[in-house]
């Protein structure tokens, strides 16, 4: 079991900056719905994911991280795909299962929203006739969570297990695989948001725990969602964490995309571990620096890369 | 007339067709109603947990502050592309709706790394102090259109009512990639917006800023 990740000191900025880095090895990291293929910037080739593909992730991680603080039966994430016998549940389905785990007996509006441990972070809609509200995001990815550096794309051949209704053969098919990836995703957490969304909540108290307790809780679970909670998928697998670096900012910032770190290596595409971190422990001080990095609120094997 | 501009700029904007009735492509940039939103983020007029569908109210109702502020300075603004943003496929998986959890896959298109300059014009000399210092440091993070397209504001200075730039340009009928001109409704409370025309992101000549400039709202 990792240790987990706690904030030095309660965060009194407007906002506070996490970067989060990754690595996959072979892997098929968030493959549009469409196509089934990887999400890949073609001038530079550098794979990138979306918002909606991490915070999914992150949500499960946060379940785990929670169950562990406080108790499974108080960890309940809203937007969870399938119930645990894998079936799609309607709003209404989710929000009395909801009111059932927390023994919740006269209706409110607000019971979700005050239960849940991911509406306060990533928002919510409460979509019932008369009642309707909205709670906006209060963490968001600033930029499409990417490689850093170009990647080699493998095209995998696979056999299929079993032949189809009425085929003789099993078959077979191409795959396009991410050989080798090292992600960057840099989130902004709005305190004031966080406040407004989390101020009721029942489970995660703002008055006992501040924004330290949501922002450990959402560190926790990204960083779980990447080690010990991997998902089993054959695309999420293999992809593992490498760093996390909580700060507040001091000054002004200057909005740089990590992924444009990609113009200052010596040649852009990068092939291995050793590779990515050697490149990270020259780049990202000068990185952190356009956006307020002065020192750590939080951190997790980040420490490697802050030596300037 | 005193003008403020500024450059708005981001990686990915979704700025949501009024008129598709699907609503999953972009428009070329944003309408005034969009510019309204971002200047409500700045100065940190939340509308977050509060009840929609409220009798007498828009469905999605503005932040109350937002619209006090729109009614009492009257802006006018206009816009214009400062590069040629193309259009991207990022289709994702989602659900149906938001009363319906199933799950399905999202068809969208986001414009990739648009940069605009945006013009803000209000009469009051304090008020336009205040709207400065807002958009000079945000007090909610802004997106283009919708909350996957964090962006960020730069360049904020006064410019000139005769500066020549191709500024959008309005027209009542619709063209190739026009952009809803759509106002914030100030005179029926149950409407949220008033749709006034079209705007041209693509303008065959320049244009004289004072020109281009459009009222954000709707009183008459």
């Amino acid at each position: 079991m990792e240790k987990e990740v706690r904030l030095k000191t309660e965060p009194t900025n407007k906002n506070v900056y996490v970067l989060f880095g990754w690595e996959a090895v072979e892997a098929r990291p968030n493959l549009d719905p469409y196509t089934s293929t990887l999400r890949m910037h073609e001038e530079t080739r550098q794979v990138y994911t979306t918002d909606v593909h991490i915070k999914h992730h992150t949500r499960r991680g946060m379940k785990a991280a929670a169950a562990g603080k406080y108790g499974r039966e108080k960890s309940a994430i809203f937007y969870e795909k399938r119930d645990d016998q894998g079936e799609a549940r309607s709003f209404k389905e989710r929000l009395d299962e909801v009111r059932k785990q927390f023994g919740i007996t006269e209706n409110n509006e607000k019971d979700a929203y005050v239960h849940c441990l991911d509406l306060p972070l990533f928002g919510y809609v409460h979509a019932v006739k008369d009642e309707n509200f909205n709670a906006v995001n209060a963490v968001n990815t600033l930029f499409r969570p990417a490689t850093f550096h170009g990647c080699q794309i493998l095209s995998l051949g696979k056999n299929n297990a079993f032949p189809g209704e009425g085929k003789e053969s099993s078959g077979s098919a191409a795959t396009d695989v991410l050989e080798y990836g090292f992600f960057l995703a840099l989130w902004e957490i709005n305190l004031e948001v966080l406040k407004q969304n989390a101020k009721e909540h029942k489970i995660v108290s703002w008055e006992k725990e501040g924004a330290k307790g949501w922002i450990e809780l959402f560190i926790n679970g990204l960083w779980k969602a990447y080690t010990d909670e991997r998902y089993t998928s054959a695309t999420q697998r293999s992809q593992f964490a490498n760093f996390i670096l909580a700060w507040e900012p001091d000054g002004e910032i200057e909005a740089t995309n990590p992924r444009t770190l990609i113009h200052k290596l010596e040649k852009p595409d990068i092939e291995n571990s050793v590779e990515a971190r050697g490149a990270l422990k020259r780049l990202l001080p000068g990185f952190l620096k356009h956006w307020g990095y002065t020192s750590a609120l939080a951190e997790k094997n980040a420490d490697q890369y802050l030596k300037a | 007339m005193r003008i403020l501009t500024l450059k708005l700029e981001g990686e990915i904007a979704f700025w949501r067709d009024f008129e598709d009735s699907v609503g999953n492509l972009t428009c070329l940039g944003p309408a005034p109603t969009h510019l309204l939103g971002i200047i409500g983020a700045c100065f940190g007029w939340s509308s977050t947990n509060r009840r929609h569908n409220q009798k007498g109210q828009a469905r999605w109702p503005y932040a109350e502050e937002l619209v006090k502020w729109v009614a009492a300075n009257k802006p006018k603004v206009a816009a214009r592309l400062m590069n040629r943003p193309r259009r991207s496929a990022m289709s994702v998986n989602g659900l149906k709706n938001a009363a319906d959890l199933e799950p399905t896959r999202i068809q969208q298109t986001v414009l990739e790394n648009p940069e605009y300059q945006i013009a803000v014009s209000i009469e009051d000399d304090h008020a336009m102090k205040e709207l400065s210092s807002a958009l000079k440091s945000p007090k909610f993070r802004i997106c283009m259109g919708s909350q996957f397209c964090p962006a960020f504001i730069s360049d904020i200075s006064e410019s000139s009512a005769d500066s020549e730039e191709n500024w959008a340009t309005t027209a009542q009928t619709i063209g190739g990639d026009s952009t809803p001109l759509t106002v914030l409704d100030l005179k029926t409370p149950t409407n949220r917006l008033h749709k006034i025309g079209y705007w041209n992101y693509l303008p065959d000549r320049a244009a004289r800023l004072s020109d281009a400039l459009v009222p954000a709202y709707y009183a008459d």
